[in-house]
């Protein structure tokens, strides 16, 4: 691989066009960013049972995520470590053993490897265990999300997490039991870098341009004004809303601010939503279901973390690049665990909304990126909002709080970003 | 219809019920199909999807009856749709959201419009009683835009109400895409 020129492209307000364009860039992100710095891989739900796996990609490296019979979790490279076959070609499922298609070698879920057919050609200093399968070395999750990295100089997931750990806490902690459950999401892509939508996910300046269709669609069926009514003004600048820098990456974009008391009452109407309320008011009276009722929508927060992880409205979302200009997004809907049926299945039909007559826009204007980015001769992007006019402050914990329109929160990735593809790196698998 | 569309939608008449019918529905499906209905349901499916690759998205979401789904699911087919999300579970008001959506001249991924061309065989009816017939066909949509073919192929399921023998409204579509396992792009498209 051509080692592409990594320095000055981003910075002072602007970012170079490589960055959504360059192959040998983005083949180097998908070693450096997603294996070199904390990357969900997956999440407790997922592998409820003794034995369940699912497979997935950190970057482009094949990994399987299984829980073997004592409970324990491992992210084992998806790699037999004789000639390199895949071993595991389901999404998901149940197995005790991965065999070898091509010579027979057999690993249990925990990674050891249990059988070599026709030892004896090997000779005496044959040792099976030092044929187990390599494994992801630094795994650690946070209320059930796992998290992976090849780098052993990474911080603990802890700090790497930091302040993003209350809002994850924040989303959990609705659930009556603690826990949530994840579920088949719905998948898309776009034709356009992955780090088009990661511009765009603490981003409060483009809903009222970029979600005009949803804006307008919502003003005739229901009524109300064209704007998006949660940021409470004209100028979205004006309102309560807000975004942060968490480090690392990380951003939240918290628009509770301009949701007033009940989040319920702002979701646009859904599929069941009137018998499914009145069944909740039968069983158990007016005051708690409406009590209840607002454990439907999300909480009304975007959090990023970054490379690759999402939350958004009710729903957990994962970027994963496929090509420098390809990229798949994963919307997992999530129920609460210990919630009432009926508000589980609202949080399916809620969780329907935005996908379908929000992200589709956003996912056109980045093809349009995509494409407008092609050209050789025009360089740069500007990522410079709020840098002449600084409206933010920043807190004893270094937490940054800016406008909701702001570029801090692309500025701090891009940070981040620079960090992880020039830093000394010795990635590992372990 | 476009005042249907204009404002304050009937409320959704999905509830517990409604799920325990959708469950209910692929089980009618057995046995051989009826020959007699096969040439009437032709003339209706050719006539939707006609109706959708000519845009006329107001008629077709007239063909729908109060009580109507479009769906889209996702995933396996066991998956109870209480559970999971699927890429369109409208009801009628949705449906009617979804429309009114598309007309609003903002959807940023129908500028310019995909050409589309939907082609429908292996059609088999069953009859239900006399208001009421399934059935299963094979489709693939060719859908054209800004230089890109996208190729949608599947099943649909359809449960129509008919009127002296003849399919007039809808009251399920089921679109079950052959890989809605992996990510799609572009699914602003009805199918």
């Amino acid at each position: 691989m051509v080692e592409p020129r990594l320095d000055g492209l981003v910075g002072d307000g602007r970012a170079h066009r490589s960055l959504y364009t360059d192959r040998d860039i983005f083949e180097l992100e998908l070693v450096r960013v997603f294996g070199g710095t904390w990357v969900y891989i997956g999440h407790d739900s997922e592998i409820p049972r003794p034995d369940d796996y699912v497979t997935r990609t950190l970057g482009r490296r094949p990994i399987i995520l299984t829980r073997s019979r004592d409970g324990t979790v491992h992210a084992l490279f998806n790699r037999c470590t004789h000639r390199g076959t895949t071993l595991c070609q389901e999404p998901h499922g149940n197995s005790r053993r991965f065999v070898c298609t091509y010579h027979g070698w057999a690993f249990t879920n925990d990674g050891a490897c249990v059988a070599v057919p026709y030892p004896a050609a090997y000779g005496p200093s044959h040792d099976k265990s030092t044929r187990d399968l390599k494994r992801v070395p630094r795994l650690e999750s946070h209320r059930g999300f796992w998290f992976g990295t090849l780098n052993p100089d990474a911080p603990s997931l802890d700090e790497f997490l930091g302040p993003a750990k209350y809002w994850l806490d924040v989303f959990v902690d609705r659930a009556p039991d603690g826990t949530i459950t994840l579920h088949t999401p719905y998948r898309m892509t776009y034709r356009g870098n992955w780090k088009l939508i990661w511009d765009n996910g603490s981003d409060g300046y483009h809903p009222a341009f970029s979600h005009l269709s949803i804006l307008k669609m919502s003003h005739i069926r229901y009524g109300g004004g064209r704007s998006l009514s949660n940021f409470g003004a004209e100028d979205p600048d004006e309102g309560h809303m807000y975004n942060q820098t968490l480090g690392h990456g990380h951003t939240m974009l918290d628009q509770r601010p301009g949701m007033g008391e009940s989040l319920w009452s702002r979701a646009r109407p859904m599929p069941s939503k009137e018998p499914q309320y009145a069944a909740l008011v039968e069983r158990y009276g007016e005051a708690e279901a409406s009590r209840l009722v607002e454990m439907a929508p999300g909480p009304g927060l975007n959090l990023t973390v970054f490379p690759s992880f999402h939350l958004i409205g009710n729903q957990v979302v994962v970027i994963t690049p496929l090509e420098v200009d390809l990229t798949a997004v994963n919307w997992y809907p999530t129920t609460l665990d210990g919630a009432p049926e009926v508000v589980n299945e609202l949080r399916m039909r809620i969780a329907e909304d935005f996908p379908n007559f929000g992200e589709v826009d956003d996912f056109e204007n980045f093809e349009r990126q995509q494409a407008g980015l092609s050209i050789p001769e025009i360089e740069w992007i500007d990522t410079s909002r709020g840098l002449e006019v600084d409206r933010s402050w920043t807190d004893q914990r270094g937490i940054r709080t800016t406008p909701v329109t702001d570029d801090a929160p692309l500025r701090a990735y891009h940070e981040e970003w620079k960090r992880l593809m020039t830093v000394e790196m010795n990635l590992t698998a372990g | 219809m476009s005042e249907l569309l204009a404002s304050d939608p009937q409320p959704s008449v999905v509830d517990a019920d409604f799920y325990r019918w959708l469950r209910d529905v692929p089980a009618v499906c057995a046995g051989p199909p009826d020959p007699d209905l096969r040439a009437v349901f032709e003339a209706f499916l050719y006539h939707e999807a006609d109706l959708l690759d000519r845009r006329e998205f107001g008629a077709w979401y007239d063909l729908f009856t109060d009580d109507g789904l479009y769906w889209v699911p996702i995933g396996d087919e066991a998956d109870d749709p209480a559970r999971a999300v699927s890429v369109a579970f409208d009801d009628h008001r949705r449906l009617g959201d979804r429309i009114a959506w598309m007309n609003t001249g903002n959807v940023y991924s129908h500028q310019p419009p995909s050409v589309t061309q939907r082609m429908i065989s292996n059609v088999m009816v069953w009859a239900v009683d006399a208001q009421t017939a399934l059935s299963r066909s094979a489709f693939t949509l060719h859908a054209y835009r800004r230089g890109v073919t996208d190729i949608f192929a599947g099943r649909y399921e359809h449960v129509l109400r008919m009127d002296d023998g003849r399919p007039t409204m809808i009251r399920m579509k089921k679109a079950v895409l052959i890989d809605r396992s992996s990510p799609l792009h572009n699914l602003t498209i009805i199918l």
